[in-house]
């Protein structure tokens, strides 16, 4: 964990944040409300693992302990009545905030976590585009999909940097690829290498979010996301939009949940201003992996 | 394959489905009133995909909305995922199981169980948690078509026990 420490500028307290980045991390289990009610998703947690409790500021959702059951070896699973994902990559898709009837894209779609929570956010009635850049990652997508019945969902694959077609999408999430630094507690505490390739990824970034900002209709919702805490990666690529093209908006989150603020400078490099709207999760504040997400409203 | 096969078209014999889903397992059409069929021009397959959604055609889209039929009708017959999702509104050709026997055939397992009529299925599957998919009665024994390496994925079922 190390290699961690480069962020100690721009966290609250280093040696708590490293001794959270290398423990296990609790699942998280969520309910496929086009199949299941609240009643039954209830009566399942009971039967399956009592210990298990419900999150209260994310629908639908129950905190599994990191020693407990495996939901996704459950028949319930199987039958896609449940979900399971790591808590703080819910954000994204919370904050997106994805209504019914609406057209949105998931530019890097794979695994298709977030695309199949997205469509039962949307009660699946809409359309939800989900892309990504490997055929191969494609058929995981589709995997997640037949098994909860979802209906919305179409996929494509191409680079997420040069899709075609105009400004058509009311909402559109860019979950981008990076170093996944955040990911340490699903690697059981394995460090992360130490790396100098932020700004090979940070290039790839920019055109993915300027791609998304590009495919959104005027007044639409783009959610930016990443899994690491590299400025990099995150407020760097949010400063390589134009401010006319999008603002970076505030992120209202549940009192329950900590964050901090996008950084304003990192290594002598200022950003725009409004990255301070971007939200960091931090993994020692909340129990959960680390994350970067900001929510842009395109102008 | 030319780019203009890759592109998914309205299924022209979408009533036909609906007939057919009505016959065999009593779907009322009306429950799929906020769904299209489409078909990519090359292919057998057909998609069930929310009348909201509608497959692009600047950009090559791999697949749209859920599988329902992987071979046209008269030959084919409704998906797995296809069941799942929709069985709960069949009235017909369904066999209903307790949870227990639901486990069972989900770990491959068969059930002696007389056919409903002389084709021996497709049937809906369902148990109290949910429709399980699609089965059907071979040699008196009732079969659900499940993934091979569903019995790998899910717990051993004396591991199961105890979370129950």
């Amino acid at each position: 964990m190390e290699t961690l420490r480069r962020y100690a500028p721009i966290v609250d307290d280093v040696e708590a944040f490293l001794t959270a980045a290398s423990t296990p991390l609790p699942r998280v289990v969520w309910a496929n409300r086009v199949r299941i009610g609240d009643d039954a998703m209830a009566d399942l947690m009971g039967r399956r693992c009592p210990q298990a409790e419900p999150l209260a500021y994310l629908d639908g959702t129950w905190r599994v302990p990191a020693d407990g059951p495996r939901p996704g070896k459950w028949p319930e699973f199987t039958l896609g009545l449940i979900h399971t994902q790591e808590e703080v990559s819910l954000w994204p898709v919370t904050v997106l905030d994805p209504r019914p009837g609406e057209a949105v894209l998931d530019l890097c779609a794979a695994p298709g976590n977030k695309t199949a929570r997205m469509a039962v956010a949307m009660s699946d009635a809409g359309s939800v585009l989900a892309n990504d850049r490997r055929w191969s990652r494609i058929q995981g997508i589709q995997d997640i999909v037949a098994r909860m019945g979802l209906t919305s969902v179409m996929a494509s694959h191409g680079d997420g940097g040069q899709l075609p077609g105009q400004a058509r999408f009311d909402r559109v999430l860019v979950d981008a690829p990076c170093t996944g630094e955040g990911t340490t507690r699903k690697a059981r505490g394995r460090s992360p290498e130490l790396r100098n390739d932020y700004h090979k990824l940070q290039a790839v970034q920019k055109g993915l979010l300027r791609r998304a900002v590009e495919l959104t209709r005027p007044g639409g919702v783009i959610v930016y996301s990443t899994c690491t805490y590299a400025p990099e990666e995150n407020e760097a690529v949010l400063d390589g939009i134009y401010p006319e093209k999008a603002a970076i908006e505030p992120i209202e989150l549940p009192a329950e949940v900590t964050v901090d603020a996008g950084v304003a400078e990192w290594q002598g490099e200022r950003f725009r201003a409004d990255t301070a709207n971007a939200v960091r999760f931090w993994p020692h504040h909340n129990d959960t992996g680390g994350f970067f997400v900001a929510r842009l409203r395109r102008l | 394959m030319s780019p203009a096969s890759d592109v998914f078209e309205p299924y022209p014999q979408a009533e036909a489905v609906w007939s057919y889903l009505e016959q065999r397992f009593g779907m009322d059409p009306a429950a799929f009133a906020d769904h299209r069929l489409w078909q990519r021009a090359a292919h057998k397959g057909v998609w069930l995909l929310h009348a909201a959604a509608e497959p692009a055609t600047d950009i090559k889209v791999d697949w749209p909305g859920l599988a329902v039929l992987r071979q046209p009708l008269p030959r084919g017959f409704p998906t797995n995922a296809f069941l799942r999702r929709f069985g709960f509104a069949a009235t017909r050709s369904c066999v209903d199981v307790d949870w227990d026997t639901a486990l069972r055939l989900m770990y491959n397992h068969q059930i002696e169980r007389d056919p409903l009529d002389d084709r021996g299925g497709p049937y809906a599957i369902r148990s109290p948690f949910g429709t399980l998919g699609r089965g059907w009665v071979r040699h008196g024994r009732l079969v659900l078509d499940t993934p091979k390496a569903w019995a790998n994925q899910l717990l051993p079922r004396t591991e199961l026990a105890e979370t129950e």
